[in-house]
């Protein structure tokens, strides 16, 4: 409790310490967008939240990616923004983190395998998109992204057999699968 | 900065971001082969061995004859079963079924079938072999050789993206209608004689029985075989056709054997023993289903949950005075049911964890009279109140003379091995 009231502390006064331009902020971008693959396109969610200092930004993000197989993306992003004009920007991203399963196989009537679980793995993305600004003065932001994912998960289905069978040969076996997903990232956001 | 976008969006774009990989990783296992006159040879009845994997088990006298899958029989002196001494192992690689007639063992080695003298059971005796019977277990193109082991190795290689496959012709894959399989299991197989003079008592998931001078056998799940076995030196194929579908239980009653399948219970007649003739055919959903008979009814346990499909977990009773008109009587919901028996008017069920002893006196209103706890049972031999179950972690016996209240009398463990 003490670490979190310190924290808290820290957070506020940095957020509000004056830095002119540079001052801390709270931002939030929540994001919709289309996975594209050799699997196919998937939808996707992201919410980024952080803080920025003039054209850094540094959140961590939860997303909800259905590509190939459903998953819970957590990472670290980091942005840069690039000033174009008064209102219209490029900006570069980077994210990093973990990549957690969230899909079931669906039931087959006679499955090859006794027991299947998901297990997480890396998550990064990368890519650049254009920003513009909805006033002069707000902080409301329009985005639009183009990036590059990989995101990996591994897979276990384990066999045993089945009691009242008769398996001759093999009585257990486990066959381990490594997914390695590269796909392009086309996304559409508001930062607030 | 603008040159960092200008490399940022070339970089995105490249050829080949877009190939997916999986990585499959399991254990291959690879045969070794021996010749089968040396693999004859060492068939004599060695100590017994740690047990392994609990196949079918074959009772005859003080002996319980238990299959070690694909590596053997255990030879189990039970004069006292409450202990239960390993005396002897026969090393039959590929060994799945057992039948026993007087002295002679007949055992299948993968394709073959084997005849062994076992007066002495440390001194066993090869009489003969029938080659390649066992159609669907041909490991080996030349038959002089056999399947003495199995090395394991850990293999690893980049598939197909799990769950999609390539269209013909195109850089597009597409969803499958079935899983590949990382690993493969051989067909079912057990194998039990039952109820026939000289003939030694089994379970109920036989799919090898011996009646009279004849050995009945499922060689490959739509098949009967017959083999004339009265010289035990030269067993002899005298049938071999189109037994029904999907099959994997044989037992007989009377002079009919009832062939159980995924689909139902396929009648034959061996009024003509070297001829057997369909007679009848009871059909149910599609599930794994032992069978087993008395003179009046049939008893059939339906498990769902397997690769045998089907949702259906049941125990039928089928009328059967008549086995051309087979009609079911009643159904008895079950938990996954799979290996039973009969003693008189007690019917004993292996049922998930337990084992379900019900007075069937009345099959129409099964009396539940006691439920004994074994780990996942697969099969059960009831022989003088001794109860010989099957289960996953050993071989269990209880004695059963008051059905109400079954006693404990031993267990033999098993050494978890994967082969």
């Amino acid at each position: 409790m003490r670490n979190v009231i310190l924290w808290a502390t820290v957070f506020t006064f940095l957020s509000n310490a004056g830095f002119g331009q540079n001052r801390l902020k709270f931002r939030s971008t929540e994001w919709v967008g289309l996975s594209t693959g050799a699997a196919g396109n998937a939808g996707q969610v992201q919410s980024v939240n952080g803080v920025s200092m003039g054209p850094w930004f540094a959140g961590v993000g939860a997303g909800l990616d259905y590509y190939r197989f459903r998953s819970v993306p957590l990472f670290l992003s980091v942005t840069r923004d690039i000033q174009l004009g008064k209102k219209d920007w490029l900006f570069l991203y980077l994210d990093g983190g973990t990549n957690l399963p969230w899909y079931k196989r669906p039931e087959t009537p006679e499955p090859a395998y006794t027991g299947d679980a998901f297990h997480g793995g890396e998550y990064w993305s990368g890519g650049l998109g254009y920003l513009w600004k909805l006033g002069d003065h707000s902080r409301k932001e329009v985005l639009f992204s183009a990036g590059y994912t990989v995101k990996k998960l591994s897979e276990d289905q384990s066999y045993q057999c089945p009691p009242g069978d008769f398996c001759p040969l093999i009585v257990s076996q486990t066959t381990a699968y490594e997914y390695l997903n590269r796909m392009y990232q086309f996304m559409i956001g508001f930062r607030f | 900065m603008f040159g960092m976008v200008v490399v940022t969006a070339g970089l995105l774009f490249l050829p080949g971001c877009l190939k997916d990989r999986v990585t499959e990783s399991y254990q291959l296992y690879e045969p070794v082969y021996a010749l089968k006159s040396t693999v004859l040879a060492g068939i004599n009845g060695d100590p017994g061995t740690p047990i392994s994997q609990l196949g079918q088990i074959c009772v005859k006298g003080s002996f319980i004859y238990l299959n070690d899958i694909n590596k053997g029989i255990h030879i189990i002196d039970n004069s006292d079963p409450a202990h239960p001494i390993q005396t002897a192992f026969l090393n039959i690689p590929g060994n799945l079924n057992i039948g026993i007639r007087n002295n002679i063992l007949y055992a299948d080695m993968y394709a073959d079938v084997l005849s062994i003298d076992v007066s002495n059971v440390h001194q066993v005796k090869v009489l003969g072999m029938l080659r390649s019977f066992f159609t669907g277990r041909a490991f080996s193109s030349d038959s002089n050789y056999v399947v003495a082991n199995w090395i394991v190795k850990d293999t690893s290689f980049t598939v197909v993206p799990q769950g999609f496959v390539l269209i013909p012709n195109t850089n597009y894959i597409t969803y499958p209608s079935a899983l590949p399989g990382a690993f493969y299991a051989l067909a079912n197989a057990a194998a039990a004689s039952s109820g026939t003079s000289g003939a030694g008592t089994a379970g109920s998931e036989a799919v090898m029985v011996l009646v009279g001078d004849y050995l009945y056998a499922i060689p490959e799940e739509h098949s009967l075989g017959v083999v004339h076995v009265a010289d035990s030196t030269n067993p002899t194929e005298v049938s071999y056709g189109m037994g029904g579908y999907d099959l994997e239980t044989i037992f007989p009653i009377q002079d009919k054997l009832l062939l159980g399948s995924k689909e139902g219970v396929f009648v034959w007649s061996i009024g003509n023993p070297a001829a057997p003739v369909e007679v009848g055919e009871f059909k149910h959903g599609t599930a794994c289903d032992p069978v087993i008979a008395n003179t009046s009814y049939a008893f059939v346990t339906l498990h769902a949950g397997t690769e045998c499909g089907g949702a259906a977990n049941e125990l039928d009773i089928l009328h059967a005075t008549d086995l051309s008109d087979v009609t079911l009587l009643k159904t008895y919901p079950m938990t996954s049911p799979t290996g039973l028996c009969l003693d008189g008017s007690l019917l004993f069920v292996c049922d998930a964890s337990v084992v379900k002893i019900f007075d069937a006196s009345n099959p129409d209103n099964l009396q539940l009279l006691s439920a004994v706890s074994v780990n996942l049972p697969n099969d059960v031999i009831a022989v003088n109140h001794v109860m010989i179950v099957v289960g996953a972690d050993g071989l269990y016996q209880f004695d059963y003379t008051d059905p109400s209240h079954v006693a404990a009398l031993s267990v033999l463990p098993i050494n978890n091995s994967k082969l």
